[in-house]
């Protein structure tokens, strides 16, 4: 093992990362976003992305509809299931402990995963077909990068600057508004309810997105392996307890960064240990926890 | 830093506060006596003798009694999380990787140590306890929401990095485990394991009517005040955290031993809601219906349950006039059951059903609705409303 | 839980505790309560003492008839009446409760010297594992219907020797574990004649050793030869491998890379499974003698490819191979493939990874990818076996796949040592013919030979990927290492 092998396995480590941060990156905007919300930790946000990408899956392979029909599908089947959350499960309570809200989020999680089992069973090994299928290799350091990780990376950087702008206008403000002074809000006419059920409905087409995008790098199948638990959701947290569960901005560099440490799992010299990226992302988490519970990237947003 | 700032986890009835003040004084007539002692008598039936084959009409088999001992195994699991999660307040989303380190280290110990089973089930516990001590170490450090991040990656660590050290845990073609001498057959392992629950649950009553019980349930209700009072608030939570790690060990001996070959990718995440399923739906803080949830769910899980309603059905007369059909709805049970859904993943249909609704309407859970036939039992006055949750706790401290 | 016979006083007990409770089930314990009267009082009261009897029995394999006298009267969990087994009665009731083995070995017209579980006067029962949930799992439909298209095909003819064939299915959800469960309840309590398993290396491993401590026939697609601690599969008395090992394709494979990609720069990429490890050394040194300098990278790699898949395709690339000798899980290969910036071929042993399956979600990466295979592609099965399309489109109404195509091979292997066999069926009978014949040539898998060897296979098919139709086509057949 030479250090100039190590080097050109880290370059490549380091843009595979950052490729496959991007779709973490969506998936903690959408945590971030619903603990500004509601202060509660959404542990169905990856499946929200799972949904969408089966039904999206469901749309383009086995009924043939075109792309972006099958993809309107998926994201209008992440949106129901999270506007179905916030009426079946959140709203109802509201008024109970964080934890007990958690417990309700992964139970919606355990559920969409039933549902996959029930629906999808039958195909055990289901691929998405890329947008694109056009490849190249970086230059100078030898990754590889499909077009299809390049749309990604543009989806998010869209989403990205449409979610400041959204921020920025009156619905925005009324929903940052309803956020810090709930009952300041309600009595200058603006309905938390609409608010939460905005805030829902937002994070659910992000987690859509994720998984839509997400679903051609690799196969899939029913069950957590797909998208949720550590698949996307571990990560998606860590990204957004970088952001202190609060920035935005930090949210999207965050899940840069945890893609980056998860590809470290990938180089040869962590070839011996089994399950390497698992270790990896668990002493990133506890290391970030212990050393600065508060956040790395909580930029200026910090103060809302 | 605070220690804890989740105080109250699920509302759940308070197992001192079941009985209600006019029933004090109570006595049963001797019909009230004679009825309690059928109803005892159905109980121990069910437990006892209808796993066995003794003074039954039905016939459990031999892949059956398996399933059975799962479910008492689950309920030492459900036990252990209950601890956690009742007691504690504290959520653990990696839960299976407790279970799966003690059902490795007993594996070992039987497997390459060439050592007896009673000490499997010693060191499993040890591990148990342990691990779940170092969690709890970091769990102090942390508020509540965020140690579930810890526990969610804790549990996929332990699954794709531990377990899969296949030296140790026979990587994916797993471990062999052999029974202990004396238990080799299902039906004998079925007691060995009700045993167990046993003890467990001895241990867990004492747990909740000592000193440290009581310590517990206040710091759950207020870690400051507890504090003020002079209840050394890390000790109890990392007892709490080593009692809940030592009876998942001995959940995990008990599975490997069941399963007698056992692989990490067991211990998935699925494991892990699947005991907060137990736990919760239930009733957090209340034994009895923390068993009945484990159990349900366990047989749900393995099917036996959506089989033996197919199967009374079909003893009854369908497939006398219908063989072949009955016969293919038995063999292929798999493709069979309703729905098109497989019969392991009702569990996962209804699973989450009763989980959100434990939550939304109904938070005692399991435990809530069996109250009143369980103080009726005990000797009580039957009051259909009793042990009923009648305010929902909401000191929540905001972190 | 089913119901069964029992003596009449214990079931009235019982149905009056029952209907104290109030259980609503009072009719079902009525009924079951008759046909336990009717049945007689000979069933036994303590059945689990009566399973250990039976248990005991078929331990020793190699043995004529250690558990002759058990299995003579009263085998089984139910304590089956000598009586009502023999007629067909008795097997209809045994199908129903699920098979719970009141149709169990207590037949009469085997031979008295041997175990005969699971075969009656008129039906054998056989039972079927493999991976239709979980991980790395088959179409669950296409095993729904691949399932039992021999066993209806032989039994229309009259069956073999005029029992016909039954096959219980069970799903081992890829997982070791569960298959071990599942082949302990089809043994032990749907008291099948023997097992097959369809699938999935690790779960065949852990039901054969099962098999043999039980001293149950066990046959399966060649997998690999031995796990590091648990000792080779050719120690198991009741093992038997339908088609060549991983292990005996080691020439088969290293000859391929000779011949067709000759002075190109090649690959060894293998699942980090500790039951692979005898074949993956054993694979790299025969692929290094016949490449020498061009073999540029060799490494396995885990279970879990969605995120390593990256930088396996990179390593692959930059390593320059031209041909990638492959031996993991099918997703994984597809995973792989994807993030191919290069083309590459794979190439490897049989079975899974040369099904269509892995065509379908594959291509067009894979494209030209060979793998060896015991059964034939849908292109040659017609002219190899006329039969087996007629019969799956009887079954299923639907046109075969090539799983299809492999459970008639298993199926069609099982009745051919069935009918060697003979009227006489016992378990030892029955492996003891397969020993002796040895070779069984089914006209879909290439000929075995068990004279030398448990693990049979001669030959194999070689299959090359077609991505304009998706699917493998078949490029030569019989390929002798």
């Amino acid at each position: 093992m030479n250090v100039g092998q190590l080097l050109t396995e880290l370059g490549i480590a380091v843009v595979t990362g950052v490729l496959q941060g991007s779709v973490y990156a969506l998936v903690a905007l959408g945590i971030v976003l619903v603990y500004r919300g509601s202060g509660v930790f959404n542990f169905a946000q990856a499946e929200f992305g799972t949904v969408g990408l089966f039904a999206a899956y469901a749309a383009v392979v086995l009924w043939g509809w075109s792309y972006p029909a099958g993809v309107a599908f998926g994201l209008g089947a992440a949106l129901a299931m999270g506007l179905l959350t916030e009426r079946l499960v959140v709203h109802p309570l509201r008024n109970a402990s964080r934890v007990t809200v958690l417990v309700g989020t992964a139970g919606v999680a355990l559920a969409a995963v039933g549902v996959q089992f029930w629906r999808f069973n039958e195909t055990p090994i289901m691929t998405m077909p890329k947008i694109d299928d056009g490849f190249f290799v970086v230059p100078v350091i030898g990754a590889p990068v499909t077009v299809q990780q390049l749309i990604t990376v543009g989806v998010l950087g869209v989403v990205s600057v449409g979610l400041a702008l959204f921020f920025r206008s009156p619905s925005g403000l009324a929903i940052q508004a309803a956020q810090q002074e709930p009952v300041a809000s309600e009595l200058v006419g603006i309905s938390v309810r609409r608010v939460s059920m905005l805030t829902w409905g937002i994070a659910a087409l992000l987690g859509g997105i994720a998984g839509i995008l997400s679903g051609p790098y690799t196969t899939f199948t029913a069950g957590f392996l797909t998208f949720g638990a550590g698949r996307a959701l571990l990560p998606g947290f860590m990204a957004a307890v970088l952001a202190g569960m609060k920035s935005m901005p930090g949210a999207v560099l965050g899940g840069l960064v945890v893609g980056v440490v998860e590809q470290l799992g990938t180089l040869t010299v962590m070839s011996h240990v089994p399950g390497a990226r698992a270790m990896l992302l668990f002493a990133f988490l506890l290391g970030i926890l212990l050393l600065r519970p508060q956040g790395i990237f909580v930029g200026r947003t910090a103060t809302a | 830093m605070t220690a804890i700032d989740t105080t109250t986890v699920l509302p759940a009835i308070d197992e001192e506060v079941t009985v209600s003040e006019p029933d004090v004084g109570f006595r049963p007539g001797r019909a009230g006596w004679v009825g309690r002692g059928l109803v005892w008598a159905l109980l121990a039936w069910l437990v006892l003798a209808l796993p066995v084959n003794w003074f039954s009409p039905f016939h459990v088999g031999v892949a059956d009694i398996d399933v059975l001992s799962l479910a008492v195994i689950y309920a030492i699991g459900g036990l252990s999380l209950n601890v956690l999660l009742g007691y504690a307040g504290q959520i653990s989303l990696g839960h299976q990787a407790f279970v799966g380190l003690g059902a490795f280290a007993s594996a070992y110990v039987v497997t390459n140590l060439q050592l007896g089973f009673w000490l499997a089930v010693a060191v499993a516990a040890a591990f148990g306890a342990a691990q779940a001590t170092v969690l709890g170490a970091v769990s102090l450090r942390l508020t509540g929401l965020y140690f579930a991040l810890v526990t969610l990656a804790y549990g996929t660590f332990a699954e794709e990095t531990l377990f899969g050290i296949a030296a140790i845990t026979g990587g994916e073609g797993g471990k062999p485990a052999a029974r202990p001498v004396g238990f080799e057959d299902g039906y004998s392992y079925y007691f060995l394991c009700l045993g167990f629950l046993a003890v467990i649950l001895w241990l867990d009553r004492r747990l909740t009517r000592t000193k440290a019980g009581r310590a517990l349930a206040a710091l759950r209700e207020n870690p400051r005040v507890a504090a003020s009072y002079g209840i050394n608030v890390k000790a109890y939570t990392l007892l709490a955290f080593a009692v809940s790690g030592m009876f998942a060990g001995v959940a995990g001996s008990l599975m490997a031993h069941h399963d007698e070959v056992i692989v990490g990718s067991t211990f998935d995440f699925q494991l892990a809601l699947l005991f907060i399923l137990m736990t919760v739906v239930g009733g957090l803080r209340d034994r009895v219906g923390v068993v009945i949830g484990s159990a349900f769910f366990a047989l749900l899980q393995e099917k036996l349950l959506v089989n033996a309603v197919g199967g009374v059905f079909g003893s009854l007369h369908l497939d006398d006039f219908f063989g072949l059909l009955g016969e293919l709805l038995h063999v292929d049970g798999i493709f069979a059951s309703g729905l098109g859904i497989p019969a392991e993943f009702v569990g996962l249909i209804v699973g989450p059903i009763l989980l959100l609704l434990t939550l939304t309407k109904y938070p005692g859970g399991i435990g809530q609705q069996v109250a009143p036939i369980r103080l009726w039992l005990t000797g009580h006055r039957f009051d259909r409303h009793a042990g009923a949750v009648t305010e929902v706790e909401v000191n929540d401290v905001r972190a | 839980m089913r119901a069964t016979r029992t003596g009449p006083l214990l079931a009235a007990l019982t149905a009056a505790a029952l209907l104290a409770a109030g259980c609503g089930q009072k009719p079902g314990v009525a009924e079951m309560y008759a046909g336990g009267a009717a049945a007689g009082a000979v069933g036994g009261a303590q059945p689990g003492a009566a399973a250990d009897a039976g248990l005991g029995g078929p331990a020793g394999p190699a043995g004529s008839a250690p558990g002759s006298a058990a299995g003579a009267t009263t085998s089984g969990p139910t304590g089956t009446t000598t009586g009502g087994a023999t007629g067909p009665g008795g097997a209809v009731a045994g199908s129903r409760g699920g098979g719970a083995g009141a149709a169990g070995s207590g037949a009469s017209s085997t031979s008295p010297g041997g175990d005969a579980t699971g075969v009656t006067d008129t039906t054998i029962k056989i039972g079927i594992h493999a991976p239709v949930t979980g991980a790395a799992a088959f179409p669950q439909q296409s095993f729904e219907r691949a399932v039992g298209v021999y066993a209806d095909y032989i039994n229309r003819k009259g069956g073999i020797y005029g029992r016909k064939i039954q096959i219980v299915f069970r799903d081992d959800r890829f997982d070791p574990n569960s298959a071990r469960t599942v082949c302990k309840e089809m043994v032990e309590q749907q008291k099948v004649f023997m097992l097959v398993g369809a699938g999935g290396s690790d779960q065949i491993d852990a039901c054969a050793r099962y098999a043999n401590q039980l001293g149950v026939p066990y046959l399966s697609g060649g997998v690999h030869e031995t796990r590091p601690g648990l000792g080779p599969l050719s120690a198991l008395k009741t093992y038997f491998a339908g088609s060549l090992t991983y292990e005996q394709q080691v020439p088969l494979v290293a000859r391929l890379v000779a011949t067709e990609f000759r002075g190109q720069k090649s690959a060894v990429i293998m699942a980090d499974n500790d039951s692979m490890d005898n074949y993956y050394g054993l694979q790299v040194a025969a692929v290094r003698k016949v490449s020498g300098s061009n073999l540029v990278l060799a490494r396995r790699i885990p279970k879990k490819t969605d995120v390593d898949a990256p930088s396996i395709a990179t390593q692959i690339c930059n390593s320059g191979a031209k041909v990638v000798v492959w031996n993991a899980s099918p997703s994984g290969l597809i995973n792989v493939s994807k993030s191919m910036t290069c083309q590459v071929t794979f190439v490897g042993p049989g079975n899974t990874n040369g099904l269509n399956i892995v065509a379908t979600g594959g291509c067009p990466n894979i494209d030209g990818a060979m793998f060896y295979s015991s059964f034939p592609g849908l292109d040659r099965i017609d002219q190899m076996d006329p039969a087996f399309r007629p019969a799956y489109r009887r079954k299923n109404n639907a046109e075969p796949d090539d799983i299809g195509v492999a459970t008639w091979g298993n199926e069609k292997l099982i009745g051919m040592m069935l009918q060697a066999t003979g009227k006489q069926l016992t378990r030892q009978s029955f492996m003891a013919t397969i020993g002796r014949v040895g070779r069984f040539d089914n006209g879909v898998f290439p000929a075995t030979d068990y004279t030398r060897s448990r693990f049979g296979g001669t030959a194999m098919h070689l299959l090359e990927a077609d991505c304009g139709s998706r699917q493998y086509r078949t490029k030569r057949l019989n390929e002798r290492p």
